[in-house]
Order: structure tokens, then sequence, then C-alpha cells
């Protein structure tokens, strides 16, 4: 296993796209760490460039104690699983598996030991033989993982590997990657533009947005103090509330945005409390809880989430309140 | 309001499409050509070609029938003219197999004994004809007494004709101090002269064309001949022919004894009559007069002598001739003759004359101002009415297999020199024997019992639609369904009874005829059943066939493994992004569409042994340092080295038609996801065993289509060597296909080419099998699905 350090990287397109820009961050040797953004906002590219499938035009790579820019992809120690798994799917999932190894030498007994090891991490014994076109999603899926275990690289890469499973078995195999994880005590870098995804995989969150980051930490950092508006908006799920305008009480006057996420908002039916008036324009049941979906006087929408229990309805008046312990304030 | 406007203009759809139909059958029922007949009028059709002189001689034709049409108010002329003589062949045939003839057409004297022998042509009413005023050998080229032409019944009036001699670069005689012959010569004469013009720098003494007619001519001016005058005896093997042959031969191939006396001959581009235009050659023929309007625009002196004869024999020559015949099966005999008898008319002839193509057939008329012409080359327009005197056609045996080996043989033997005299005369003795002996060349064999054929036919479709009808009624669909499929069939209609009257029914008739003989020009009932002696005899007895599947198997052989590496390469080039690459595609795509005779026209010139491109790239590669060791010369591709260069030649010419197959390859490497060639990389793949374990098993389908549907096209080659080689040297480009339309179209083997056919299906049918059940462990259909 080994670290991965990030310096300055940064990726330029001809015609001066520019994909990635000064991209730092230092992953620890067994650390998951999830690149996580909207599409398009350089996460891929930025995974990519330290597989070496795309080269950065700036700054340096280091996997372990190695800056390794100029070395070839297949000497990386590095192993990836693509999004759309990218099995070979003229071979059998053994050879599938065999064929890294064999690219690179290794001896049979050690390929056929490596193979049934992994075969039984993953609970793919009975598939060996089989092709991949015979396998479902998530046999294909866990193939994909195990090509990338036989392989016992030093980092891990992940290109969004779950986003083409069915919600359900999206969450079951994302329990069992951490799973993984922590058996295999791998150093990760994952891919997903799924915040639950990375908020439930991550050891630490690197959030990107047109290819700068916007903040890296923990999953409780990120989603508790997020650092600004973007990462604010794009964590949490429905996404926080965020209202613009002049706050008083500051030297200069200056444009501020508070941001209240759902749970934190309140709305009471009881017109005689003190707060904004609101019409409910849609409520959204989610089983425990409700999301309530309100209109300001002044046009704004406010999300707030309620007990699954309450009994709004569309078109019910009402009067909202905020526990103004729970806000954020940015300035940007 | 959506549906409303919708079924309008449905209904109106169908209304435009029907008003279309209708409007395009009645304007066809009612062409003008066909049908408007005027009361009291007469149709006749009249049919001719124009060669070399193209638009002159059509306009000719057309001014000859205004005339005609002016002078007889009753009869209207509807004229074809296919283009050139083969065209005019084809479409003669099929108008006479269809049972329609044209009234009126040209016919070659070479061609009077099959169309007689098959009963097509009229007998000409001699007395309506002023014959006396014609050349007696010019009418006589038209006799036919059932086995020999020259004497008979008269099947047509000849419109013109030539002799043949040899036309002579004045410059280069003058140079090589040589007298000029005008009157009459010897071959020593004529020797002499080409071997002192072959002394000049870059010239050589003479062209002498090879082909059948002119090699027979030059016996006949020695008083021999290859075949008795009934065609019953092969005269080869008299001593005195075999050396005259072998004399012309060493003219040619003896390079010691007669340097430069005649050109090699060796490919077909450097023979003919265009040679003598480069100007470096004292003398070409034996030819007509109808090089004359091509050699008018030569920038050197020249003139036409007669045809050498042979010391102490009288002066003997051949003429060509075309005459204006009648067909047998035309319900208007008399307005044809009337027709023909304008045609043929001293006024008519005397328009024509001027053309120089040809010389007129009536005497008065060649001997006036209108024929002879001081003003314009050649001079000597004496010497072709002198030779007429001594001169008479030289007739071909009904059958046109014989002058078709004749010829093959002879290409190799006289003309390339790849095979010995001797091997040339054995192979041909031996094909002939082999056509003669066949049992298809008897006459009694039963006719085909159409009736009989067609109610089974009839039953056994009408037993085949009953099932299918019982087992749709089984499984007959509800009320909408039952609506959607009857617009299924409505839409589906016109290509099925296309398929139904243009592609079925003639499939099943060339089955039906694989099993009978047909000269494909007598109507359908003249048809005879033979039984399986067509395959029979194909199979084990034709080696000329056998040599065409030989040919055609080398060349596949080439040509297909060669055709698909070029292709995916070519497509591994265009799938990279570079600047550009759109004009790249359409410039490696772009040969393909240009693909057809103007290439093969090309083509031919490439590979030309002493002028092609090829071998002007090839000899200096050869003469480099490293190869010249082994001391080689480029090879004649079409000429003495075709055994083992002619297919070769074809194969590399293929490539050219690359950019078909390279497209599909391009589609396909285009769906392999960019994905699964990084994760080889990463696995640790190089460029190679990307390519080997990535992008050939990913392809491996569109490897195995393109490589059927190229075997299939290697069987079915026949434009570029129709174009290029026409079979020649012997039979050694003599592709299957090209084969079968020999038989079909050449030697009017309806029958057997039918066979040819079933049997090519047959072999790709065999080939095709056998490469699908051996792909099995190649192709991996699993990466169309991913």
């Amino acid at each position: 296993m080994a670290k991965v350090v990030l310096k300055n990287v940064g990726k330029t397109y001809s015609g001066n796209v520019r994909a990635a820009s000064n991209v730092n961050v230092s992953v620890a040797d067994g650390e998951f760490l999830v690149l996580v953004g909207p599409s398009g906002c350089g996460k891929s590219t930025t995974l990519r460039m330290v597989a070496g499938l795309e080269a950065a035009t700036d700054g340096t790579i280091q996997i372990g104690e190695r800056i390794v820019n100029q070395v070839a992809p297949k000497d990386r120690d590095i192993a990836m699983v693509f999004q759309d798994y990218a099995l070979y799917p003229h071979m059998s999932v053994r050879r599938n598996l065999a064929f890294g190894l064999e690219r690179r030498k290794t001896e049979k007994i050690e390929i056929n030991r490596r193979i049934s090891e992994a075969a039984t991490l993953l609970g793919l014994n009975d598939l060996l033989d089989r092709k991949p076109g015979a396998l479902s999603g998530g046999q294909r899926q866990r193939v994909a993982l195990g090509r990338a275990i036989v392989r016992d690289p030093a980092v891990f890469l992940f290109d969004e590997p779950l986003s083409n499973l069915d919600a359900r078995l999206r969450v079951e195999m994302r329990a069992e990657l951490k799973a993984l994880h922590q058996r295999l005590g791998a150093t990760i870098l994952y891919v997903t533009h799924d915040q639950e995804e990375a908020m439930t995989l991550g050891d630490r969150l690197l959030v990107m947005h047109d290819g700068v980051v916007q903040q890296i930490g923990t999953p409780d950092e990120i989603y508790n103090h997020p650092a600004n508006r973007f990462v604010a908006g794009f964590l949490g799920t429905p996404p926080m509330n965020l209202f613009e305008g002049g706050v008083s009480g500051l030297e200069e006057k200056e444009m501020m945005t508070l941001g209240l996420r759902p749970d934190a908002i309140r709305l009471t039916l009881n017109m005689k409390e003190t707060g904004p008036t609101a019409v409910i324009r849609a409520v959204e049941f989610l089983g425990d809880c409700s999301d309530l979906h309100a209109v300001l006087e002044c046009g704004a929408t406010v999300v707030s989430r309620v007990s699954g229990k309450s009994d709004f309805k569309v078109g019910d008046s009402c009067v909202i309140t905020a526990d103004m312990n729970q806000a954020h304030w940015f300035a940007d | 309001m959506f549906n409303f406007f919708s079924r309008t203009a449905s209904a109106l759809l169908i209304a435009i499409a029907i008003i279309l139909v209708a409007w395009a059958f009645t304007r066809v029922a009612n062409r003008p050509d066909h049908h408007a007949q005027i009361e009291g009028q007469e149709t006749l059709t009249l049919m001719h070609w124009s060669g070399d002189a193209g638009q002159e001689e059509d306009a000719i034709v057309a001014d000859l029938i205004a005339d005609f049409e002016a002078d007889n108010p009753g009869t209207r002329i509807r004229r074809i003219n296919p283009g050139d003589a083969g065209s005019f062949y084809t479409k003669l045939q099929t108008m006479m197999a269809a049972g329609s003839p044209p009234d009126v057409f040209y016919v070659g004297a070479e061609r009077l004994p099959a169309f007689a022998s098959m009963g097509l042509l009229a007998p000409t009413p001699e007395s309506d004809f002023n014959l006396t005023d014609f050349y007696p050998a010019t009418v006589n080229a038209f006799r036919f007494n059932g086995t020999r032409a020259g004497r008979g019944t008269l099947y047509g009036v000849p419109k013109d004709f030539t002799t043949l001699g040899f036309y002579i670069n004045l410059d280069l005689f003058q140079q090589a101090g040589i007298q000029v012959p005008t009157t009459s010569w010897t071959w020593q004469e004529f020797l002499d002269a080409a071997l002192a013009i072959g002394q000049i720098e870059n010239c050589t003494g003479a062209e002498f064309v090879t082909w059948p007619m002119m090699v027979r001519l030059f016996l006949r001016t020695h008083n021999l001949d290859v075949v008795s005058p009934d065609f019953e005896q092969l005269r080869f093997r008299e001593p005195a022919v075999m050396a005259t042959l072998q004399k012309l031969r060493d003219w040619r191939h003896d390079r010691t004894a007669y340097p430069n006396a005649l050109t090699s001959g060796k490919s077909k581009v450097a023979s003919g009559s265009s040679v003598f235009l480069t100007g470096k050659i004292g003398m070409a023929g034996p030819f007509g007069r109808w090089v004359v309007p091509s050699y008018r625009k030569t920038n050197f002196r020249w003139d036409f002598a007669p045809l050498p004869h042979a010391k102490g024999l009288a002066p003997a020559n051949a003429i060509a001739t075309v005459a204006w015949s009648v067909a047998a099966a035309s319900p208007r005999q008399a307005a044809s003759w009337a027709l023909v008898r304008h045609l043929t008319g001293e006024k008519s002839q005397r328009l024509a004359a001027p053309l120089g193509l040809a010389i007129p057939t009536r005497i008065s008329i060649a001997e006036s101002s209108a024929f002879i012409d001081p003003a314009q080359a050649p001079a000597n327009d004496r010497a072709f009415l002198d030779q007429a005197n001594n001169a008479s056609v030289i007739a071909w045996p009904a059958d046109a297999r014989f002058e078709a080996i004749f010829q093959a043989r002879m290409d190799q033997g006289l003309k390339t020199g790849d095979q010995t005299l001797e091997q040339a005369v054995a192979t041909f003795e031996k094909d002939w024997s082999l056509v003669k002996n066949s049992p298809l060349a008897k006459e009694d064999w039963p006719l085909v019992n159409w009736a009989r054929i067609s109610l089974w036919g009839s039953l056994t479709l009408i037993a085949l639609l009953t099932a299918l009808a019982i087992r749709w009624w089984r499984t007959r669909p509800g009320a909408l369904e039952w609506k959607e499929e009857l617009w299924g069939w409505a839409l589906l209609s016109p290509w099925l009874l296309g398929f139904i009257f243009f592609l079925a029914l003639p499939i099943a008739l060339s089955l039906v005829l694989s099993f009978s003989k047909w000269n494909g020009v007598s109507t359908l009932d003249h048809a005879q059943f033979v039984g399986l002696n067509n395959y029979t005899q194909l199979l084990a007895h034709d080696d000329r066939f056998l040599t065409s599947l030989r040919v055609t198997l080398y060349y596949a052989l080439l040509a297909v493994p060669l055709g698909q590496v070029m292709a995916l390469g070519a497509a591994m080039l265009m799938n990279s992004k570079v600047r550009g690459i759109g004009f790249f595609r359409a410039a490696w795509y772009l040969p393909s569409v240009l693909a057809g005779v103007g290439i093969a026209v090309l083509w031919r010139w490439v590979f030309d042994g002493d002028h092609g491109l090829m071998n002007a790239g090839l000899q200096p590669i050869l003469d480099s340092p490293i190869l010249s060791w082994a001391n080689l010369t480029a090879p004649e591709w079409f000429g003495a080295d075709a055994a083992w260069f002619g297919p070769p030649a074809f194969a590399l010419m293929s490539l050219w038609a690359v950019g078909g197959p390279m497209m599909i390859y391009l589609a396909g490497l285009q769906g392999i996801p960019q994905s699964l060639h990084e994760a080889a990389e990463l696995d640790g793949a190089g460029r190679w065993a990307k390519f080997r374990h990535v992008t050939l098993p990913m392809l491996s389908p569109v490897i195995f289509f393109n490589t059927i549907m190229a075997v299939i096209g290697s069987f079915q080659v026949f434009t570029q060597a129709f174009v290029m080689t026409g079979g020649e040297p012997g039979d050694l480009t003599r592709f299957y296909v090209l084969y079968l339309y020999n038989q079909a179209f050449e030697f009017h083997e309806m029958g057997y080419a039918s066979a040819m056919a079933w049997l090519l299906l047959i072999i790709i049918l065999a080939l095709t099998v056998i490469m699908m059940r051996g792909s099995k462990r190649f192709v991996h259909y699993e990466s169309l699905s991913s």
C-alpha cells in the first residue's frame, strides 16, 4: 500500500479548456478518499491523471515515494475499476482475472492462488468459467473488483463503479466495498457524483467544482462545516436552503448567504407565531419524514424536513421558524 | 385535430401514389414508339452500332433513315443504337431470345454462320437487288449453306467492307532507306523492312497482331489453313502449317535471329492498332480500313501497303464486312427489304463513304471520288480495292468456341510465347476435341417440356403457399394486428414483387436451364433437355473450367488476406485522432466509389510490362544493390509471366477498393469501448498485446463478416478481367465468371453457363459453411452484445 500525493496538479486540453487546476491533496496509506462533484467537475480527469490515462499538464503526482508523471500506467502499480467494468467480453471470468497477471509474467501457480483467493473473497467461485455476458450487473461489478484485487496494487482507483447498478444493489455493494476496504487496508481513490455514496464510503471527501477543489475533509466536516455555498448546496438531501441578503449589524454592509438545512427549518400552521409566512406547494412523504416545499411571499422556495406523522397539506398557509444555531453563513 | 390532419395527409399521399403508379403504367403502355400506329402506317425497328466513328456513324444512319421516311410516308422507322458492337450484339441476342428482334440490323460476316445456323436470319430476295454492282467477295461473305460460309443462301446485303494490309510509317521507311511497297510485296521484303527499321534507335519493325483471323490470313497467303474447308479436319499437323506458324513465332520471339523485327506483344496494351500511333513502329497490321479515322490524327506521314504474299504464290487477302440483315421472325419482310435496298443503295453509300471507316461495297461508289480521296491519307486507297479481287471472307465454324479456343491458344503460342507452338497446338486440339465429342454437341436432345415444368412448379408453389396459409391461419392476428400486418405487406409489396419477378423467377429458370442446352438467342421453346450432362461435362471434362477455377482460387487466396490486412491496417490508421482525419478517411474511401471499367483501363496501363507504372517502380528496386545479385526482371504481369503474376496483379489491383471494408472495420473499431483499451493498458498490455487481446477478438465478428464478403466477392471477379485482359493470355487470367460469360454470350451455351452459375453458388455456399464452422473458436460474438 502507498500514499498518493498530488501537488498543484492541473490539466489543460487543447483550446485552453481547463479540466482541473491546482489540485493539492495527500492521500494517506490505507485511506479511502472520495472525489465528489457534479458531472464535468474534473474529478474523473483527476483520477485518470493518477492512473496515467491522461497526462497531467501541471504539477506532480506521487505514488508511494515515486513521482510518476513520466511513468507508464502499467508501471504505476495501480488498479482501476471502470464505470462500465471494462471486462473483456470474449474471456471467461478466470481469464479476465488472470489477464493482468499474465501480462506481468506472474507464475501460473501464483496466478491460480490469487484468483481463488479473490474469487472466495468476492463469492465468484461458481462463476469463474462463465463469460461476462452471462453475468448480472452485480456479478460483473464483483469481477471488475476481483480483477483489481488480484493485482494487489499499491492504490485502487474507482471511477463511478456503482453508477450502472440499480438502487438496491448499489446500497448493497456500497457496504461490501466499505467492508472490503477495511479488510484489505488499501489506499483507495474513488470518484462518484453521488453524495450519499461519497458520505458513506469516504474516510475523507474531496469536493470539486469546475475543475477546482472546493473542500477536503471528513464527511462530518464537509456536512457540518461546508467551506462555501457550493459545498453546502451540493451535499445533503434535500439540499441546504440558501438565502441571499444584506446583513445588518456588520461594519460594512455586505452581501451574505444564509444556509439552513431542511431539518433546521420548522413550519407551523399556528399563524400566531412570529416569522415569515409561506404557502405549502408540495408535500413529499418519505415514510419516517416528509419534505415540505413552501413558497415565501418574496417568491423564494424553502424546503423543510418534518416528521412523517405531521399533517401538512398542499395549500396550507404556515409560519416559518428556523434554528439559527444550525445556521451557516457564507460570504461569497 | 392532429388525428384529422394525419389522416388527411395519409389519404392524400395514398391518392398521389395511386395517381403516380397509374400515370406511369398508362404512359409506358401508350409510348408512341410502340403503339401509336397511324392508320395504314407500318413501323420498322432498325438496330445498328456506332463503333470508333461514334457520333458520325450514328448521324449518317439517322440521315439515311430520314431520307427513307421522306420517300416512304407509309413506313416509320424506330432506330436503336446501343453503342459499340459488343453492346449491340448483347441487345440483339436479348431481343431475339425474347422473340421480338428488330426487323433490320447489322450483322458482321464473322457472326453470320452462328446466326444463320440458328435460323434467325431471313434469306435475301436476291432478284430485288442489283448484286452485280457489289464486290463479289463481300456478297459471298453473307452466304451460308448450313455448315460453311461463302456459298449457299444469302442472308444479308453488305453495306461496306475492308481488305487487310499493313499501315506503314513513311518517315521511318525513309530513314531506313527502304522503298515503299505500293502494289505487291513478299513476306521476305516485309521482314527485311522490319529488320531495317528495327535498327533505328528505339524503333521496332512491325506490330503483327495475332488475332485469330490474322493468323489464318497469314497461313492463307501461304496457301495453308489450320482447318479443312468443312471444318472437319484440323490441319495443324501438316509440316508446312507448323513451319509457317513457327516462322511467325520466331519473327516475334527469336530476338537474336530477328532483333527488333516485331513488337514483343507480350502484354495486351503493347499490341493492337494504337501502337502505331507512337511513331516508333515501322508497320502495323494486318488491319483493315477501320483504323484510318484514328490514324488521320497522327503527326507523321503514313500510308497503306497491301498484304505481303509468299514467294511464288499469288497474293491472297481476307475481307471484313458488315451487312444489313432482316430477322427471320419479322412479320414485315417486304418493307424490311425495301429499307435494306435503300440503305445499301448508291445514294446511301455515297453519303457514308467519306467517313473513311470502311469501303463502299458498290464498285461504282468505291471506284469514284466519294471514296478515293487523294487529299487525305492514306494515299494508296487503290491498294484496298485491288486486293478485293483476290479476297474472301475467313469463315469460322458456327460454334464460336472454335475461334475462342484458337485465340486463347495462339495467344500463348504466338503472342506471349509462354507456351511452345507445339504445346499450344496440342492444347487446342485437346480443347476442341472435348467440345466436338461432348455429349452436348449432339443435336437430337429432346425439347424441354415447359408445360410439365410449369405445372409441377406451380403445384409445388401452391402446396407451399397453402401450407403457409394454414400456418398463418392458426396464429392469425386480431383485428388491430391484422391492420398492422396488412400495412406491413402493403409497404413490402414493391420489393416483394420485384423479388419474385426479377430475382426468384429468373433464378428458378436458370436452375431449369442448367439441365438443358439453349443458345440464349432463339426463344426458350428451343431449349433441349440434357439431364446432368452440363454438370458432368464441366466437372469431368472441361479443362478450361478447371483452369478458371484454379485462377479464381489463386486470386482469392491472395486477394482476401491481403485485402483484409490492408483494410484493417488502414482502418486503424483512420481511427486515430489527428487533424484532418475526415479528409484522410474520405481519401481512402474515394477509390471504392470510383470503381468499374474506367479504373480497370487505368490499371491495365499500370501493369503494362514495358510502359507500366508498376514495373517502372519495381525494376529499380530489383536492380538495387541489395537485390541485383538475384538478377531479377520485373514480370510481364499479363504477358509471358501471367501464369504466376496475372492473378496477383488483379489481387494488387483489388486493394484499390479497400475503402469499403475499411469503413466497416472503422465502425467496428469505434464500437470497441475505450475503457477496454485502458483496462488492458493498466493490466500491463503493450501495443501488440492490446491489439492481440482486445482489438482482434472484439473485432472478430466484423473480420469474419468482411472475410466472407471478400471471399464471395473474389469468386465474382468479372469487370476487371473482362476489361483488362479478356482472360488472356490463353486462359491464364480467365476468372470463373468471365468464363461463364464467355459460355453464355459468346458461345451461346446458356444452359452450360447456368450450370456454371449453380456450381459457383454451391462452391461459395460450401466455403461459407466451412468458414462458419471453422470460425467458432475465433469469432467472439460476445463482443457485439457488451
